[in-house]
């Protein structure tokens, strides 16, 4: 099964949503729940997305989007609206494989984008999200599977932070080297003295 | 007495948070903010059981950790039966932050009576965090 993850921004309020939907008082797709799928200005018609195999690959997503965070990684959680591939092409939604910027070798491979030139693209996708399944992953998992991201050297951190230093990169980044729980890419790994 | 923190106090918080981490990183002792005070504690019993407000105070509890006494425990095991699906998957949050041990007997069995998806998926990814 291959599923295509889109992240979600408003977490408590989608889960308000359809807890309502679920127990029959609430609307099958609110109007704010459109928001979550246009394009940022940034990527103009193109909806990032993720093509992933199972829960395992959903989180070493959360965990990508946790490293480029402004705040400490653990804080919160990390929230994703996951639909079988073929439903979306059932419903003539077409995905394209493009680069990520995550600054995660392995997850940026499975980025790919969604074309949303008009309203009515808006809805379809959006209806189509809404009736996929929520994936929920809280902060501290997610930061577990930084750290095992970072030891693979899974993450571009040094070039993340040439690209962004303002970006959270660099905190979450610097937080597991003073820790000592990660090697990074370019940055040589601190070694504790021997004891005499 | 529930007194929710202000936006300013929240600025502050996570202030204090990113302060923390680059003084975590740079090797220096804690760092104190003057102007933030610490979330007041919480009596759960001043709120419905069955309220946005009740999933508000146990969200909080598993984003800051900063509520912690044992009441609110004791409220999370009552809101895990809660008629709202945002209750349970709150309390099942607050649990797993509280006591990850009690929450990895307690939510599996949870899970599976769950009718909601949306609640199961939350409780499931607070049973990895209790599990972790």
């Amino acid at each position: 099964m291959t599923l295509i993850l889109r992240k979600l921004e408003s977490t408590d309020v989608w889960l308000k949503a359809k807890a309502n939907e679920e127990s029959g008082v609430g609307e099958a797709l609110p109007a704010w729940g459109i928001r979550e799928f246009v394009p940022s200005e940034k990527d103009g018609e193109g909806l990032s997305v993720f093509r992933v195999r199972d829960r395992t690959e959903a989180l070493q997503v959360a965990a990508a989007f946790g490293m480029s965070k402004a705040t400490s990684a653990e804080k919160g959680r990390y929230a994703f609206m996951a639909v079988e591939e073929n439903l979306l092409s059932e419903a003539g939604i077409n995905i394209s494989k493009t680069p990520g910027d995550l600054g995660h070798l392995v997850v940026d491979d499975k980025h790919y984008e969604i074309r949303v030139r008009s309203s009515e693209d808006l809805l379809l996708v959006a209806s189509t999200f809404w009736s996929g399944d929520l994936m929920h992953f809280e902060g501290r998992t997610v930061l577990k599977a930084m750290r095992d991201s970072m030891r693979r050297d899974d993450f571009d951190v040094a070039g993340q932070a040439k690209i962004s230093p303002q970006k959270g990169v660099c905190m979450n980044a610097l937080k597991f080297i003073a820790d000592g729980a990660a090697v990074v890419r370019g940055v040589p790994e601190v070694v504790e003295p021997a004891a005499t | 007495m529930v007194k929710l923190q202000s936006e300013t106090q929240t600025a502050l918080r996570d202030l204090a948070t990113k302060v923390d981490a680059i003084a975590s990183a740079l090797h220096v002792g804690p760092v104190t903010i003057a102007a933030w005070e610490p979330a007041e504690q919480v009596d759960p019993s001043q709120l419905n059981p069955d309220s946005a407000e009740m999933a508000a105070v146990f969200n909080r509890v598993a984003d800051d950790g900063e509520i912690t006494n044992s009441m609110v425990q004791e409220a999370a095991l009552t809101g895990l039966t809660s008629s709202r699906g945002d209750v349970r998957a709150a309390a099942a949050r607050a649990i797993a932050t509280l006591n990850p041990t009690l929450a990895a007997s307690l939510l599996p069995d949870r899970i599976k009576e769950e009718n909601s998806g949306f609640v199961a998926s939350v409780m499931l990814g607070a049973l990895e965090l209790a599990t972790l």
